[in-house]
């Protein structure tokens, strides 16, 4: 079985029928420091989609229509002409009337029924509902902080001296440049688990011998908020398609400073 | 009644009519997000001039045989990406080899446009092979030989094959 270097790249853009794929596949499979090749290529595509945020990450939506959460907007339906679309919103607002006519007149019926026939009941006890929020980032960075910023020996996987870090952080979290602080020095990283995907934890050192935490992982949800745990406080904010929280035990001013340093 | 009233009278509805200030063609976001990868360090300026300007292009332009609108509005975009890098003035670094340990973001924009091209039109605009020659009105072949020294360029940081300024334009006499 040949492979060529073109067969790999195919493979990597899903452009192999799946007979060819699965033969690429094992062949692989076999030959794990081409598989590891492969698999950079995959990351880059992946670090390319990060890098350039959708559209609707950095762009104020229209208020009457919207665009998909999806990374494809442009449909076949975007290239109707101007006539084609008054049909059609024309043909779906008659059917929206249509439809909340329907549900209007059978509400009426069953609630003119109800009052007719139900005798009048007690009201029903009031019943607690415990909501417990998500963790946010910036919950996260203070947990990490805790667990790893003062570990004498294992703070981070790989210091800031090594050659290695920015690709491997590229690779595992899609940071695609590690960041500097102004007044404090990069100890070095480590991934941590985040919301969706891992995340990177960047540690810090600032000349009075702080430890600060910069944990950065993809946007996800509404922006994130900071907060604080005991000694503990976090800033965190979003950008460029990812979520910041800056943690450490120092005053929110300070954090606030560093902050401003790293592009906040 | 009132219901019935409302079958009787309903016309182009006042609610669903687009603001004109407000209404933003579709195809917006997404071909943004390629420009600014494509010529992001142009400036936000240049980003929706080109945006705005492949809209207005593609839907000016006469069918091209074979072409879907997709590729059509891609190929405007990057057809006027092309005018605009050719008239922007040259910088002394674009021919220096990429270092291993530069940032990922960084080697993405030193990318020769024509790679940079190749390699977005399949990693961000999720275009196939097929589609993204049309749109660039090239083999598939040619494509993927593009694709793949892009990769490598980004891959060891040292270019594959000589670099070499894109030169659009020719000679007539």
């Amino acid at each position: 079985m040949t492979i060529a270097d073109r067969d790999l790249h195919a493979f990597v853009d899903g452009e192999l029928p799946e007979a060819r794929r699965r033969e690429v596949a094992q062949w692989l499979a076999e030959r794990p420091e081409v598989a590891v090749r492969v698999a950079a290529w995959r990351s880059q595509n992946e670090a390319i989609r990060r890098l350039f945020p959708p559209a609707s990450a950095f762009r104020p939506q229209p208020a009457v229509r919207t665009l998909p959460p999806a990374e494809d907007a442009i449909r076949d339906s975007d290239f109707r002409t101007p006539a084609r679309r008054q049909r059609q919103r024309s043909a779906n607002a008659t059917a929206m009337v249509m439809i909340a006519a329907a549900f209007a007149i059978g509400a009426a019926i069953v609630l003119a029924r109800e009052i007719a026939t139900a005798p009048r009941l007690e009201p029903a006890p009031a019943v607690a509902v415990a909501t417990v929020e998500p963790a946010g980032v910036a919950q996260r960075a203070i947990a990490a902080w805790r667990a790893y910023a003062n570990d004498p020996t294992h703070a981070v996987e790989i210091a800031a001296g090594d050659p290695s870090l920015g690709e491997w952080l590229m690779k595992r979290t899609g940071l695609a440049r590690t960041p500097e602080m102004a007044g404090a020095r990069l100890v070095g990283a480590r991934v941590t688990p985040g919301a969706d995907r891992p995340a990177a934890f960047l540690l810090y050192e600032t000349g009075d011998r702080a430890r600060i935490a910069l944990v950065v992982e993809p946007a996800l949800g509404a922006p994130p908020t900071s907060a604080s745990g005991g000694e503990i406080a976090a800033r965190a904010w979003r950008a460029d398609g990812f979520d910041h929280a800056l943690a450490g035990p120092i005053s929110r001013a300070r954090l606030d400073s560093l902050a401003e340093t790293l592009g906040r | 009644m009132i219901i019935i009233e409302l079958f009787i009278n309903f016309g182009p509805s006042p609610i669903m009519v687009e603001d004109p200030v407000t209404s933003i063609d579709p195809r917006t976001g997404e071909l943004a997000r390629f420009a600014g990868a494509l010529a992001g360090a142009a400036g936000a300026w240049a980003v929706d001039e080109l945006t705005a300007g492949a809209i207005v292009a593609a839907d000016e332009t006469t069918e091209q045989a074979g072409l879907t609108p997709r590729e059509r509005l891609y190929r405007e975009l990057i057809r006027l990406n092309r005018r605009r890098a050719l008239a922007a003035p040259p910088k002394r670094e674009d021919d220096a080899p990429l270092r291993r340990a530069e940032d990922f973001a960084r080697r993405v924009e030193r990318l020769p446009l024509e790679d940079k091209e190749a390699l977005l039109l399949v990693a961000l605009a999720r275009f196939s092979y097929e589609e993204a020659a049309r749109a660039l009105d090239i083999a598939p072949r040619m494509f993927a030989e593009r694709v793949m020294r892009a990769r490598a360029r980004l891959d060891c940081g040292q270019p594959v094959a000589p670099p070499r300024r894109p030169n659009y334009l020719r000679l007539v006499k």
